[in-house]
């Protein structure tokens, strides 16, 4: 039985052999023509990374000092022109009404 | 026998003759021929490091970078030259015959038409399609908040290799944490140019620059930089320059200078004003150093705000006559009176009184005659004259702030000192920098020396507390808040001797008095309504203080 078993492991060992080096090969062709979609891709990152810059510029450019002024103007709101302070002893009246 | 030697001979030769040949080609040229093979099937890739940022305190850029790029054409590859360049140069702006010149030289196989050109252009010339017109990434500084600080922040141009380089400011001083460092990518490819996953390769990432935080808060400065314009109108003057500072960290809150440049557009504007002068150029302070001198004096128990002196008349010394600004003399005042009334007769006395070794060292402690050590590229310090060289008739003047060069920053940074207890911080612009990875590093605030005691620092703080309540300002004072500040006019030194119209106004104080949360140094050059502080550096800094208090949620103390 065992004898047949051996036998039988032996007749196959070319044929898999065979199979590993196809299947190598297969797979390494593969790999090797993977590399047009690698830069695909590498093309897309860079497209992407680009488009997010231009979308951080877009938001520090609306979230500037200079566009909140302007579109707080266009809502209506006004500019104070002083501010104007008073000591309590300037006070005329009398505080703490209980 | 003699005719198979010879052809044996002949064939012996021609066969070391491809020997030495093929040692020719292996050894001697082995190196070219192995670098030749390598380029055919070996793709290097330069992976461009991007510039780091910069942040306002409360995150918001300052400073950023924008996509761009190089435009560049390859003559040899455009098959109609006027077409390309009557299509490429309305769009880029460019004179034609000079686009057309550069292409046409039969020397060049690649030139470069336009650098940092912005995408909206990109996206039109790629609109085009034109067969030789190429484009690479170029990224070019973009500031959200237009010209907002730049002379703190400075600009980028080009070193001798065309690559980027941060000049002045902060893009100078930390060039290369913002640079950051580029990466490779060396990979075998096959005949279209594709990367082979299985060949050979090496990736190094590359690192991005570093961003900076800053202490500079967006709100203060938008505020400091409005005011200082409408003062430089109000009262006419050439130059101005606000510098506000945390007594406590030595963080610089806000910086802003007049006239000042856009660092989008630097090429436009004069290289003048690229350096910042708060940093960079000197000035006589005038009556705004009387209180250093007093709290030097102080600090060594020779006065009190109490002690008192003659002030009768002017004082002669040597061949020079010292007066007091309005020629006024008061007789018997006290030395929180000297303030008050900024006496030039009464700071000679205090003068006198600490002596010319004291005088100096305390000069010398409060920072002065040396860098301040501040984050920005093009700080300078003039420089003090040696002991030796110090007359008495240098001493009397040097006590109310003329014949000594200081900068802005250093004379801040003094009177920060009395504001902070004595302590002298060094100054930063920089809080924190942070990686690419999102780590971040604080930059701690650093004590320099202590000047003074804190309680001489309170003392003198009471008397620049007077100075503003009864000096000559006092109408222009905020109600409501205990302001610590002192008045300065310095008359300016033109080829050995003072211009007598044209002056430097200038104001110095720190407020709320009791716990400070900012002091500031406003100054005018050459101001035409009127030549004294009180009259103008002084109100511009009250009206600056009334905009702090209200940004900052200070209320009136009384």
């Amino acid at each position: 039985m065992i004898r047949r078993i051996t036998s039988f492991i032996s007749s196959c060992i070319p044929f898999f052999l065979v199979g590993g080096i196809l299947v190598e090969f297969l797979l390494t062709n593969h790999l090797a023509s993977l590399g047009r979609e690698v830069r695909i891709i590498d093309e897309h990152i860079s497209q992407v990374r680009e488009e997010n810059e231009r979308l951080v510029q877009d938001v520090a450019s609306a979230s500037s000092l200079l566009t909140v002024t302007e579109r707080a103007k266009e809502l209506g709101f006004m500019e104070s022109a002083e501010y104007l302070t008073i000591g309590t002893n300037q006070f005329p009246f009398a505080l703490n009404v209980r | 026998m003699w005719r198979l030697w010879a052809v044996f001979s002949i064939f012996v030769v021609l066969f070391a003759a491809i020997v030495l040949r093929l040692l020719y080609w292996t050894t001697v040229k082995g190196d070219e021929l192995r670098a030749q093979a390598a380029f055919q099937y070996v793709v290097e890739r330069t992976l461009p490091a991007s510039r780091g940022g910069i942040l306002s305190s409360d995150g918001s850029p300052l400073v950023i970078n924008q996509p761009a790029y190089l435009v560049y054409g390859e003559p040899k590859r455009i098959k109609d030259m006027g077409a390309f360049v009557r299509s490429v140069s309305p769009v880029l702006a460019l004179d034609g015959q000079l686009l057309s010149a550069q292409l046409s030289d039969p020397n060049r196989v690649w030139v470069p038409i336009a650098h940092k050109v912005e995408a909206p252009k990109v996206s039109a010339l790629k609109a085009l399609d034109l067969t030789g017109l190429g484009f690479e990434k170029e990224p070019k500084r973009y500031y959200p908040e237009a010209s907002m600080a730049a002379q703190i922040l400075g600009f980028v141009g080009s070193d001798v290799n065309g690559h980027d380089k941060g000049y002045f400011g902060l893009e100078g001083y930390y060039d290369r944490e913002l640079r950051g460092k580029d990466g490779m990518q060396v990979a075998e490819k096959d005949v279209r140019g594709a990367p082979i996953l299985v060949g050979n390769a090496t990736r190094i990432e590359a690192e991005d620059g570093r961003t900076l935080v800053l202490w500079i808060d967006r709100m203060i400065q938008g505020i400091v930089e409005r005011r200082l314009q409408e003062g430089m109108r109000k009262y006419g003057a050439s130059e101005g320059t606000v510098v506000v500072m945390d007594p406590a960290t030595g963080g610089i809150l806000a910086m802003a200078t007049y006239p000042s440049y856009d660092p989008q557009n630097f090429k436009a504007f004069e290289k003048s004003l690229y350096k910042n002068p708060i940093v960079a150029s000197a000035y006589e302070p005038g009556s705004t150093f009387k209180v250093l001198v007093m709290a030097a004096a102080i600090q060594e128990k020779l006065v009190t705000p109490a002690a008192t002196m003659e002030e009768t008349g002017p004082v002669s010394i040597g061949d020079y006559t010292i007066r007091t600004w309005n020629d006024l003399y008061h007789g018997t005042i006290t030395m929180t009176k000297v303030l008050e009334y900024s006496s030039n007769v009464g700071m000679v006395y205090v003068a006198n009184k600490l002596g010319k070794e004291k005088t100096l060292s305390y000069i010398r402690n409060f920072g002065f005659g040396a860098p301040t050590g501040i984050d920005v590229e093009e700080e300078s310090a003039p420089q003090l004259r040696k002991d030796s060289e110090w007359g008495v008739i240098d001493l009397a003047t040097t006590s109310f702030g003329q014949g000594i060069a200081v900068t802005p920053i250093q004379m801040v940074r003094a009177a920060a000192a009395i504001a902070n207890d004595g302590w002298l911080m060094e100054p930063h612009v920089v809080k924190e920098i942070r990686d690419s990875r999102g780590r971040s590093v604080s930059v701690r605030p650093k004590k320099v020396r202590q000047v003074i005691q804190s309680a001489t620092a309170n003392v003198i703080s009471e008397m620049m507390v007077a100075a503003v309540d009864n000096g000559e300002a006092k109408w222009a004072k905020p109600k409501g808040y205990r302001i610590a500040g002192k008045t300065g006019t310095a008359q300016i030194p033109v080829a050995g001797h003072y211009d007598e119209n044209k002056t430097i106004a200038s104001f110095v104080g720190f407020a709320p008095a009791d716990n400070p949360k900012f002091v500031m140094l406003v100054t005018l050059r050459e101001p035409k309504s009127s030549p004294w502080g009180s009259e103008t550096a002084a109100p511009l800094f009250f009206t600056i203080a009334r905009d702090l208090f209200h940004a900052l949620g200070l209320p009136p103390q009384y």
